[in-house]
């Protein structure tokens, strides 16, 4: 009796395990054959396939593995072809915003050296000659200090610095400005002092290019600059009460390029709130825009106070 | 496949009825210890196969293969399933195998308390082979015993308690008739003893009983001849479950997503 | 030409003698969103649970990238992923523990999928709460979970906002966008709420009563939405006479003695209104309506409106 029940059992083990054996390797087999499809597609530029294997099959650690390669290889493929696409961009707008000041400064002296003009206009159309160059250069300059920047190149030397005080140093200079342009100016910055840690020159660049921003465009006559501290952070309030900007284009007013008068006509490289971005961001900062068209526009820097 | 019964397994989980219908195996034989004292172990086997397995894991199986059935299209989980996909083949067979392992696990559990009980009681362990390889084949045959009812219950639809009316319907007619000479005194052939599952799984184990007493021997000679063999009876058996088997899994696919 | 994930031929459903689905023939196009739009019982769901597979429609045919569904089941339906009607989900199970379940049957791309999923649709992972004591919108969003799960190329999803609270709507909405955006998944959404379609799709499809009223980009739907000029005047008369004489223009309509309104947008309103006032015509108002798509959508379904 047991004997058979025991070679009975033997049989029955062998056989179960022999059907096992043969049902694993169908298994496997089959999604090698999956592997291949998918891997096929894959070369032939379809990124997104990916193929599935439950975490604990035999084939499944090589499964992921193959996935994680294909995801890595798309998100580069597609930074790269955002960067590509980008530096197009800058490609042409380069080209053309070199080549109109420089096409104009050439036509000033063409008419110099034609001796076309003499006497006071000849020291005239000199002067503009000359100021267009020194504009092209700090155009120039602009742009390089935003590939340094975007490209991490740019040091900044961040140390700890009164923010009210330096602020209001860099005010004192734009007041003569303010008064010529008879552009009505209100400073509120408190006595207290506030701590944070910024490099000075990178936040001058910040006012001074966001102020020359409104002066240039906003088409106000009055600006207001606050200081006010909100828990743990100090914010920058500059408003004007110009001509506001469309809630379109306040999306993509820091991203560099873009210009929200769509003719070209206007002086602005649109690297200005490019730049100012990135620096704010660099000393780990934060600047947001809030507008009305028609009744103004306010700036809010945000830095977090040092200790 | 595997996957499939390794997922129906893992929706079982923290399910009451299942845990409790488990511990169904010990209430019989514990009831059977406490009352009679005279146990032998072939007796207390017998207990546990006839009595436990005839009339309560036919029953349960019932509900318990309902339940499983109803499951995906209780908490609509079939269109999630089915967008894998899973054809709804596989599943239904995954659940017939989950009803045949609890079965047989049923059976085992049965087995295990009762060697205990005997032990326990100083009897000898005698033949527990053979009890062993009884039990597990009652196991898979009371599976295989429960199938025309299951298949009744998916195909009526209806609501829960009609399928436990069913499941003792059908559980009582067949204990009723199994013990029934006329019913079970038959010849194998195209009559409806032969189709009926229990009284069929009787004649077959009945033959192992050791024999106690001058009325069992009686009724041991005059019910010999009508014993069946072990490969007819699997054979009789799961032919049967296959064809109700078949007949679920076309009424399964039918059903609506 | 473009390249269409799903495309249907004379799709039809009938239930009996009732026609749910009707002849559609949609396009999916690749890496766009498509937004079917229809009131609530407009056939929408049957035609993406046909889609799917889930239905087996009564005739026509349904091809996703580029081969019949039927009976390549197992190859296409592992890179859709869907989300149809309300979650199911098994209650006696915590939210991973169901996403198991699926992740073992259909095969994940990597071993931390699961966890990726919930983090992404804000739910815990490994947590005790089980699915039966969710909110309605837990729920929505483990069902969003277990069509990202397997990271597919194209995802089928039928109301994904239903039962979300606004933040949750947002977050499910930019989330999609980035799918395809930034993933250029392919995605096919259908909603009664013109609004969240408006802000999401690319591509409409209009569906109402089983038929496919229209199938436009959202841009060109946007343009054809009636645009009109809308004039005031003293006289009506006398300026359709302009219009006809000065103009060739017949495209306007009449409202009543004083409103007019033109249809052809070709001619400036500068020089209609120059010519009304120089006709001696006194101009109270000119300015260009636009139908809001809601009021298209109205139009041609023929009914008050979205239910």
């Amino acid at each position: 009796m047991y004997m058979e029940l025991i070679v009975i059992l033997s049989i029955a083990a062998a056989g179960a395990s022999v059907t096992g054996s043969f049902l694993m390797i169908r298994r496997v087999k089959k999604q090698i054959a999956e592997m291949e499809e998918v891997l096929r597609d894959v070369k032939k530029g379809n990124g997104n396939r990916r193929i599935l294997a439950a975490s604990q099959e035999l084939t499944a650690p090589l499964a992921y593995e193959i996935n994680e390669i294909i995801v890595s290889y798309e998100d580069k493929i597609v930074s790269l072809q955002q960067t590509e696409e980008t530096n197009k961009q800058l490609m042409t707008s380069l080209s053309h915003d070199v080549r109109t000041p420089l096409t104009t400064l050439i036509g000033y002296l063409d008419a110099v050296h034609r001796g076309v003009v003499v006497g006071k206009d000849l020291e005239d159309y000199m002067e503009t000659a000359r100021r267009k160059a020194h504009d092209l250069k700090a155009y120039i300059d602009m742009l390089f200090d935003w590939f340094k920047l975007n490209s991490n190149e740019f040091i900044l030397k961040t140390t700890v610095v009164e923010a009210a005080e330096l602020t209001r140093n860099i005010l004192i200079d734009w007041i003569p400005i303010f008064e010529d342009k008879q552009m009505e100016y209100t400073i509120d910055i408190p006595e207290q002092p506030f701590c944070v840690k910024l490099d000075a020159d990178g936040y001058m660049r910040v006012l001074n290019n966001l102020i020359s921003n409104v002066l240039s465009h906003a088409q106000a006559d009055k600006i207001k600059i606050a200081l006010a501290k909100q828990n743990r952070n100090v914010k920058i309030f500059l408003s004007d009460n110009g001509t506001g900007i469309e809630k379109e284009d306040l999306k993509h007013i820091f991203e560099r390029l873009y210009k929200c008068d769509k003719g070209r006509s206007e002086k602005g490289s649109g690297l200005g709130l490019a730049i100012v971005y990135q620096l704010v961001k660099r000393m780990n900062g934060e600047v947001t825009v809030e507008s009305e068209p028609g009744k103004g526009t306010v700036f809010i820097l945000t830095f977090p106070l040092a200790g | 496949m595997l996957r499939l019964i390794t997922c129906e397994f893992w929706k079982i989980k923290r399910r009451k009825l299942f845990q409790a219908a488990f511990l169904t195996t010990f209430i019989v034989p514990l009831l059977y210890a406490m009352i009679l004292s005279d146990t032998d172990l072939d007796v207390m086997m017998s207990v546990v196969r006839e009595e436990n397995g005839f009339l309560i894991l036919i029953p349960l199986s019932v509900i318990l293969a309902a339940n499983l059935f109803f499951e995906e299209h209780d908490h609509d989980t079939l269109k999630n399933l089915m967008c894998i996909p899973v054809s709804k083949n596989r599943l239904a067979l995954a659940k017939f195998v989950v009803i045949l392992l609890f079965d047989v696990g049923y059976m085992l559990a049965g087995y295990g308390i009762a060697i205990l009980l005997t032990a326990v009681a100083g009897v000898p362990l005698t033949g527990w082979g053979l009890q062993l390889f009884l039990t597990l084949g009652t196991g898979v045959l009371l599976w295989a015993a429960a199938m025309p009812c299951i298949f009744l219950v998916v195909w009526c639809n209806k609501s829960y308690i009609i399928s436990v009316i069913i499941a003792f319907a059908y559980t009582v007619l067949n204990y009723i008739l199994h013990i029934n000479d006329r019913f079970i005194m038959v010849p194998l052939g195209l009559n409806a003893a032969t189709f009926l599952p229990v009284p069929v799984i009787f004649r077959w184990i009945y033959q192992f009983h050791s024999i106690d007493g001058e009325i069992m021997r009686e009724f041991y000679h005059r019910f010999s001849p009508y014993f069946i063999s072990t490969p007819a009876v699997f054979g009789i058996l799961i032919g049967e479950a296959a064809v109700f088997m078949l007949l679920m899994m076309k009424v399964y696919q039918k059903q609506n997503v | 030409m473009p390249e269409y994930i799903i495309e249907t031929k004379n799709l039809t459903k009938k239930y009996g003698a009732q026609k749910s689905v009707a002849s559609l023939n949609i396009h999916v196009q690749k890496g766009r969103i498509y937004g079917l739009l229809g009131r609530n019982g407009a056939g929408k769901t049957t035609t993406m649970k046909m889609l799917l597979g889930l239905t087996a429609p009564t005739s026509g045919e349904i091809r996703i990238w580029g081969k019949s569904l039927r009976g390549n089941e197992k190859k296409i339906l592992p890179r859709i992923g869907s989300l149809i009607e309300s979650p199911g989900f098994y209650p006696n199970l915590t939210g991973t523990e169901n996403l198991r379940i699926f992740a073992t049957l259909r095969g994940v791309p990597n071993s931390h999928a699961i966890e990726d999923a919930l983090n992404l649709v804000g739910l815990p992972y490994k947590d005790k709460k089980l699915f039966s004591q969710y909110s309605l919108g837990m729920k929505q969003r483990l069902a969003i979970a277990l069509a990202i799960m397997h990271d597919p190329e194209l995802l089928i999803l039928d109301e994904p906002i239903n039962g979300l609270d606004p933040i949750g709507i947002a977050e499910v909405r930019s989330f999609i966008r980035q799918l395809c955006d930034e993933r250029g998944k392919t995605i096919l959404i259908s909603s009664h709420i013109l609004s969240e379609i408006s802000l999401l799709a690319d591509d409409i499809g209009i569906i109402d009563h089983g038929a496919l009223l229209e199938e436009e980009s959202l841009a060109r739907l946007e343009q054809k939405s009636n645009k009109h000029i809308h004039f005031t005047l003293g006289d009506t008369a006398q300026a359709a006479r302009i219009l006809e004489l000065q103009f060739q223009e017949n495209q306007f309509s009449i409202q009543d003695d004083h409103n007019l309104q033109v249809h052809n947008l070709a001619i400036p309103v500068g020089r209609m209104v120059t010519a009304f006032v120089e006709n001696g015509l006194e101009v109270s108002e000119a300015h260009t309506c636009e139908e809001s798509l809601e009021d298209y959508f109205k139009r041609i379904t023929g009914g008050e409106g979205i239910a």
